[in-house]
């Protein structure tokens, strides 16, 4: 935009009909400004991360128009820009078109550049990571930790890759604080290991995505210290109701239209789940995990707290439990519980979770039309 | 025997031309007064459009460069109650393909200019911060480049070969070029005009405005609210216009305007 003719020497107005269309415009692109910033930033907000996985680089995705509050109305294509090298790392254009309430005509468009970043480095060390105590009772198949590397039976082929490698069954930084009632089932490579240079961190960021950005970007949020009875999946007419609050998705039918749906469920605060409870992806839970009727999970957990298995859990993929801040507290497992590290259930909810920002620095530009 | 006689004559008498004398007057002295207050209220009315209208064209044109400005990423030069130095952009446009060894750029999305004739420069994003290159010159999309490194996606739009070293540059990071501009008033024919200079050019952009100091003032902000000097920490600007149209007319409009920077 340049204005270089200097306007001290053009004429002066001969009324006042040019600053009145003046004002008007002003006014009304000031609207429909407003109109597509909300657009912007709430498409980035509510970013969809099937965007991420269908839009190969140069492919574009045209939004329908979307209505604000206040009657102004915006429309957002989407452009993936990067070349689909860094495996972790995409780029977008989103270019958000404003317009103000009908009656009125005048356009306004910006370009937001979003960065949206894959999980990188969360999970898995071990079936199941710790910082604190663990207390391990049962015997035999009652309570099973295993680090075998392993392809959920129910999976068929081409979901799943060929190569496995097997971790540790039970990685935790002080291995004195493990206690064993009973003889229970544990394996890996090896079965225990302890690992003094864990620390609270380990828990909290996952390479460039902290767990408060994936907790802020989460599909399904749930308040804590609530109990929950009938997590299932929701079908309804052939397709995956995904805005189920408790539909979780579907492990365990791979012709289930649920199947592909992994969602990240952040839940602020303690978690209790009672009853049936079945799902996958990504669990993140504030505070305290507590199981006392069946889980069966396939994906990665991530507690803040500290974990209680009273009921039958079956957990595939892997489990980190931070057991607070101050380590101390303790994880129990015990009655039927397993917790079986799984390459591919953890690496396929992985895959789905992402966190779209605004590019760092400068991502608002505004297109003169 | 007829009568001979004076014969009775057509006219006005006297009183009858005082009479239309003096009413011609009134009325005439009426459209008068009528004129000169339609002529004085024209006058007035175009005054205060002037005015209007140079507030709200400043007002605009320096919102625009400063929503799009990044104080954390060095965008604004110097900050002074009545002037203000800033990155200000000119184009913008969105890398997809980068040849480092001879240093190109394809791009798509192109808006606005890159041109290094006209002294632009350019910030392009890499990871690790933004680049800030010259534009060496701006290629036909014809003359080689990189292209774009998608399959069946868009085309390139231009090429633009860039002084300096892009190592590192991914596809997909957008380019902004931007001109630094210093934005106060200058006088110009006896009136104050909103002005920006490079220090080689300057365009006279808006005006009158106020020669007594008071027609361009800053007020900057940090993320507290509190006032700063310092360019890096400055997240709103209250900015104040005060016009004047020069001639002895003594009425004045201001406007005031907040901004906050989108780009942080």
């Amino acid at each position: 935009m340049t204005y270089n003719r200097p306007l001290a020497r053009r004429d002066m107005p001969t009324g006042f009909a040019i600053p009145a269309a003046v004002f008007v415009i002003v006014i009304v692109s000031l609207l429909a400004l407003a109109g597509l910033y909300a657009g912007a930033m709430t498409s980035i907000a509510v970013w969809d991360r099937r965007i991420s996985r269908t839009l190969n680089p140069g492919d574009s995705v045209v939004n329908a128009w979307r209505d604000l509050p206040d009657g102004g109305r915006y429309q957002t294509t989407i452009l993936r820009v990067d070349d689909g090298l860094d495996p972790y790392s995409n780029f977008y254009r989103v270019r958000t078109v404003g317009r103000p309430a009908p009656g009125i005509t005048a356009q306004r468009v910006v370009t937001t550049m979003v960065e949206v970043e894959k999980v990188n480095g969360m999970c898995c060390d071990a079936a199941i990571k710790l910082q604190g105590d663990l207390r391990v009772q049962g015997t035999g198949a009652g309570v099973k930790v295993s680090g075998l590397d392993t392809i959920p039976p129910a999976w068929g082929g081409g979901v799943c890759p060929e190569s496995l490698t097997d971790m540790p069954g039970i990685l935790m930084q002080d291995d004195d604080r493990l206690i064993i009632n009973g003889q229970p089932i544990l394996e890996g490579d090896p079965p225990v290991l302890e690992d003094a240079s864990i620390e609270t961190d380990d828990f909290e960021v996952f390479g460039d995505v902290s767990y408060n950005e994936l907790a802020q970007a989460a599909d399904k949020k749930l308040p804590g210290g609530e109990v929950f009875t009938n997590i299932a999946p929701e079908v309804s007419g052939g397709t995956c109701v995904e805005s189920g609050l408790y539909n979780w998705g579907d492990p365990l039918d791979e012709a289930s239209p649920c199947f592909d749906y992994l969602p990240v469920v952040h839940v602020s605060g303690d978690l209790k789940l009672s009853g049936n409870a079945v799902g996958q992806g990504i669990l993140l839970v504030d505070g305290d995990l507590e199981v006392s009727g069946t889980f069966d999970f396939y994906g990665v957990v991530v507690a803040l707290g500290q974990a209680d298995f009273k009921g039958t859990t079956d957990i595939t993929g892997g489990i980190m439990v931070r057991n607070g801040v101050y380590a101390g507290e303790e994880t129990w497992l015990r009655g039927g519980t397993s917790l079986q590290y799984s390459s591919c259930s953890a690496a396929r909810a992985i895959s789905h979770a992402v966190v779209a920002h605004p590019l760092a620095g400068r991502h608002w530009f505004e297109v003169v039309e | 025997m007829p009568r001979i006689g004076l014969r009775q004559q057509g006219g006005f008498t006297m009183a009858e031309m005082i009479v239309v004398i003096i009413l011609g007057s009134v009325v005439a002295g009426a459209l008068y007064k009528v004129l000169i207050t339609q002529e004085r209220l024209y006058t007035s009315e175009r005054v205060a459009a002037v005015r209007h209208d140079a507030l709200r064209l400043s007002a605009t044109i320096l919102s625009a460069d400063l929503m799009e400005a990044s104080s954390s990423e060095n965008d604004f030069i110097e900050l002074e109650d009545d002037e203000l130095s800033l990155r200000s952009p000119v184009g913008f446009g969105i890398v997809c393909g980068v040849d480092s060894v001879s240093r190109k750029i394809s791009a798509i999305g192109a808006e606005g200019r890159f041109s290094d004739p006209a002294g632009d420069s350019l910030l392009i994003f890499r990871a690790d911060g933004w680049l800030v290159r010259a534009a060496q010159v701006a290629l036909p999309v014809v003359e080689a480049g990189p292209g774009c490194a998608y399959a069946g996606g868009p085309e390139a739009q231009y090429t633009v070969k860039v002084d300096g070293d892009i190592t590192g540059v991914p596809v997909g990071a957008p380019i902004r070029a931007f001109h630094r501009w210093t934005y106060r008033l200058e006088e110009d024919r006896g009136a104050w005009w909103l002005a920006r200079d490079d220090g080689t050019v300057t365009h006279l952009l808006a005006g009158p405005f106020t020669g007594d100091g008071s027609g361009l003032s800053f007020v900057y902000l940090d993320e507290n609210g509190q006032v700063t000097d310092d360019p890096n920490r400055l997240v709103r600007l209250d900015l104040t216009l005060v016009s004047q149209v020069p001639g002895g007319i003594e009425k004045r409009d201001t406007l005031t305007a907040t901004v906050r920077l989108r780009n942080q």
